[in-house]
């Protein structure tokens, strides 16, 4: 039975500790929200945010930051315990801070292919219009 | 007995886990609904028209 009250109370304090930033993600969609429903009573429309891959760049680099520190805090428990059993001490704990710095890495990759995709794309078509203008 | 009240509380913890983000994603599809009729009914966007 208390096996049963030990995975409720863990289940709860996770659930407890991810509600406090969804809780936040939620009140800002409602800040926007309220946003939106304001400036169609006056006729107007939010304007759409231009979309030039910047936040993939921003987020790629905030996420690899953050993986980075994670790694290098949880590296030195490779150093203690049990951890010399594993090469160089680089044991699974590691996955914590590799997966957002690669996932991170993988944000600034993403925005450096479709970067150099787009400028292909004006250097062959810069000078050729797509409609010519009706002549005549 | 025992197993099957272990085994309830496992899935209810795991339902306790997965309830923020279910949470998060049903009230912002419930705002989103929301937000769309308001445009449709202040004509500032067409039936079926997603923004």
């Amino acid at each position: 039975m208390s096996d049963a009250f030990e995975a409720l109370a863990v289940g709860l304090s996770v659930a407890i500790v991810f509600s406090i930033p969804f809780a936040f993600f939620a009140f800002l969609r409602y800040l926007r929200y309220k946003e939106t429903i304001t400036l169609a009573e006056r006729g107007l429309l939010r304007p759409e945010r231009l979309r030039n891959g910047r936040d993939t760049l921003k987020w790629g680099i905030v996420i690899t930051a953050v993986g980075t520190a994670f790694t290098c805090g949880l590296w030195p428990l490779g150093f203690i315990g049990n951890g010399p059993d594993f090469p160089l001490g680089f044991g699974p704990w590691m996955v914590v801070g590799l997966l957002p710095m690669f996932f991170g890495l993988a944000l600034i990759v993403i925005h450096k292919v479709n970067k150099s995709e787009a400028a292909a794309y004006d250097d062959n078509g810069d000078d050729i219009d797509p409609i010519p203008p009706h002549k005549g | 007995m025992r197993d099957l009240v272990e085994g309830l509380a496992v899935l209810t913890a795991v339902a306790l886990v997965f309830s923020p983000v279910i949470g998060y994603v049903l009230f912002s599809r419930y705002l989103a609904r929301k937000e769309q009729a308001a445009l449709r009914e202040f004509g500032l966007t067409k039936e079926g028209e997603l923004r």
